[in-house]
């Protein structure tokens, strides 16, 4: 018997004979001592998966040499992924086990694009669970286990069941819940999964940290009366930041690809990154194909990096300026093609940049509603055939680089955030209001932990499909590529960046450098 | 109270039966974490109070003995928590006895990443013993490719005989024995097999002994 099956038997794992033999031709060149770390690793990598079967079947153990085969010889690894919206995993949280866990360990199939109605409630209460499991562990919230008469600023969540069974009137209490206007405009509720009761705020209420419209989950600190919710402060559930989450959650995969551990924990991955470490990403947004000066500047900007290629640009739509236009397909397939003349004529940029096409609100396909799909194949095949690294995903859209995750999104979320305020945020000493509202719209979307916290009439999103645009734990970069001005936030640790319109703000983009995680605004 | 959730924590892990491993608190856990850090800077203050001038004599020892009442409930707490990991990872090394290196999906997923971490290693340290403490002094060195191991999880109960009749419970698929050999076990399948070949797979409930 072999020293490999030995080993796996003494170990207790079962291993099949196909599994078995391939295991075996990867070891054979190998040293004994070398041999034997070898195997200890891969089954200690194989002891820790979550999900394996009972006998080790080939392509499990595969993945598991594949973590481990090349960790000192990292070339020909891949290292960069995009996951497109409708492929990345839906994720549920067990309260039992206070944990999430995919869909697919739970055997539910993946949805249809259009369910019944009853999804979209399925949609919001889920949003609603897991902020709900978050600012249970928030120690602003854990119960005080000394002295409660002190409190020490801690609270008490309460649901808004509790509140509506009470009879008398409830001082000092918090609730976490979806504000709504169910009845008529200008007057809005609370409304969490057991109930809905009506909000009073006036003047003297504080709203702290963040952009509030309909919809959105707010924590209201306040007084309950007679069926009414007396605000004195409403606020932004608290983010997580992604150190605080990984405590909790240790190397589980929330964004994506067939890996069930987080990549962004990979040791191999990390050893890639340091290699890498002057790889860049160039991310601009209203990439316009049929205006030749938008063209021209592409151009300039490929010029301009032709002797060191950037590692992915990410270009974001819309991709052709007149989308009113009757031959909206042909002008993006001529767009396409001019394009593909320019990159022709730099070989450098061609052969080793990612091209990565984000569709925008207004581009062909089925359009204002997110997760939208990629680019219609039949316009883009010319494209595809001749750039090799090109990639045409969906909008909204995730993509991995070594350790680093990045969610993109194309879409005006801040100009349609600020048409359904119900209140402008206070100014809190930035230079001016716009760098303000930026400031709020990364509090937003990082504390709501959902790219588009809108009602559903402002941006409709597939209910069904409303988790590819939640973010349980926080990546490390987001882009909402907005058409107003850019700006770069960072907030619980995660950048919030937008590059703005190329053609409409004088040319500018971003430059993103994934080892150091930082970004900045340039201009051709 | 004072250790009121220490005490909970260890009489659910009492309530669940003797090999069962409930999911783990970690928020409890962490509760009690900070109810002894709350313990232990009342402590701090009322050390700093005792340490003041002009202080009476009744009052200090009203003091030193509030402080010991919550000295005894920190260690309480700590004895609670201690006792909590320690009694999961003996039913967790259990798990490794009975089950094999593989623990199942529905086990694991009530485990927090230290226990799996810890079960890992655990694996690995007592692999490790198996694979050496065999290695024979005249051991022939040329053949390094067939080192005498020992198997401490066969055998748990003295065997009484040799080969057993066995019913296979699962479509397992392919199964190679010791000898290089495969065998593609199917549910209902009827096989007789040497003990040490399918001890594990009847702890792990693929086969069943048939008497």
């Amino acid at each position: 018997m072999s020293t490999v099956k030995k080993y796996f038997k003494l170990r207790g794992i079962n291993i099949g004979s196909d599994a078995l033999h391939y295991l075996e031709s990867v070891v054979t060149d190998f040293t004994a001592g070398k041999k034997r770390t070898f195997i200890e690793e891969v089954a200690s990598h194989l002891q820790k998966q979550s999900e394996i079967s009972r006998n080790i079947s080939r392509a499990e153990i595969e993945i598991a040499v594949k973590e481990f085969s090349l960790q000192d010889d990292v070339s020909g690894t891949e290292f960069f992924w995009v996951y497109d919206a409708f492929s990345i995993p839906q994720l549920f949280y067990d309260v039992e086990k206070k944990h999430y866990l995919h869909a697919a360990t739970l055997n539910k199939p993946p949805p249809l694009l259009h369910e019944t109605a009853d999804f979209r409630n399925f949609a919001f209460v889920e949003r609603y669970e897991a902020l709900f499991q978050r600012m249970l562990r928030n120690p602003a919230f854990t119960r005080p286990s000394l002295d409660r008469t002190k409190g020490d600023g801690k609270f008490t969540l309460h649901l808004i069941e509790e509140l509506l069974s009470s009879s008398i009137p409830i001082h000092n209490t918090v609730v976490l819940a979806m504000l709504s206007s169910l009845q008529e405009p200008g007057k809005y509720h609370l409304e969490d999964p057991t109930g809905a009761i009506q909000l009073e705020y006036n003047a003297e209420t504080s709203f702290t940290g963040g952009l509030f419209t309909e919809n959105i989950f707010i924590l209201a600190e306040g007084w309950y009366d007679e069926k009414v919710f007396h605000a004195t402060g409403l606020g932004m559930p608290p983010a997580e930041t992604r150190s605080e989450s990984d405590k909790l959650f240790g190397n589980f995969n929330f964004f994506g690809g067939s890996s069930q551990v987080a990549l962004r924990v990979s040791p191999k991955l990390k050893k890639l990154e340091d290699k890498y470490e002057d790889s860049m990403f160039v991310i601009m947004a209203d990439v316009w194909l049929d205006r030749p000066e938008v063209l021209e500047k592409l151009e300039a900007v490929f010029r301009g990096l032709a002797d060191s290629p950037p590692f992915c640009f990410i270009l974001c739509g819309d991709f052709i300026s007149e989308t009113e236009n009757m031959n909206h397909a042909e002008l993006l397939k001529t767009g396409l093609k001019s394009l593909q003349i320019i990159l022709q004529r730099y070989p450098g940029i061609m052969q080793q940049s990612q091209l990565v096409f984000v569709p925008g609100p207004m581009d062909i396909g089925i359009t204002g509603i997110l997760p939208r799909p990629r680019l219609p194949k039949n316009l883009t095949k010319d494209f595809e055939a001749t750039i090799a690294k090109a990639i045409f995903t969906t909008n909204p859209c995730r993509i991995q680089f070594c350790t680093r995750e990045i969610v993109v999104m194309r879409e005006d979320i801040l100009t349609k955030m600020c048409r359904t305020l119900i209140k402008e945020p206070i100014p809190d000493g930035r230079e001016s209001r716009f760098k303000n509202l930026t400031l709020n719209l990364a509090k937003t979307i990082l504390s709501q932990g959902h790219l588009s916290p809108l009602p559903t009439h402002v941006l409709p999103v597939f209910w069904p499909y409303d988790h590819a645009l939640r973010m349980p734990v926080l990546p490390d970069m987001v882009v909402v590529a907005d058409m107003q001005e850019p700006f770069i936030e960072r907030s619980s640790d995660c950048l919030v960046a937008s590059p703005s319109s190329f053609p409409r703000h004088k040319y500018q983009f971003h430059v993103y450098w994934p080892s150091q995680n930082t970004i900045e605004l340039s201009q051709i | 109270m004072f250790g009121q959730r220490a005490a909970e924590l260890i009489r659910e892990l009492e309530r669940a039966s003797d090999d069962a491993l409930p999911p783990y608190k970690a928020e409890s856990v962490r509760g009690i974490c900070e109810e002894m850090q709350g313990i232990f800077e009342a402590n701090c203050r009322d050390r700093v109070n005792l340490d003041a001038d002009g202080i009476e004599q009744a009052t200090a020892v009203k003091i030193q003995h509030a402080m010991h009442f919550r000295d005894t409930a920190m260690s309480r707490n700590k004895r609670c928590l201690i006792a909590y990991h320690y009694n999961r990872m003996e039913r967790l090394r259990n798990l490794r006895w009975s089950l094999g290196g593989i623990i199942p999906t529905a086990i694991r997923q009530t485990l927090s990443e230290k226990e799996t971490e810890w079960f890992s290693n655990y694996s690995k340290a007592l692999t490790n013993y198996m694979m050496d403490v065999a290695e024979l002094p005249d051991q022939d060195p040329a053949d390094p490719q067939d080192p005498v191991v020992l198997d401490l999880t066969v055998h748990q109960r003295p065997p009484k005989e040799y080969f057993i009749d066995v019913k296979v419970l699962v479509d397992y698929g392919n199964y190679e024995t010791q000898d290089g050999e495969t065998i593609f076990l199917k549910k209902h399948m009827r096989l007789c097999m040497a003990r040490t070949e399918c001890e594990h797979l009847i702890r792990q409930g693929i086969l069943q002994h048939v008497q």
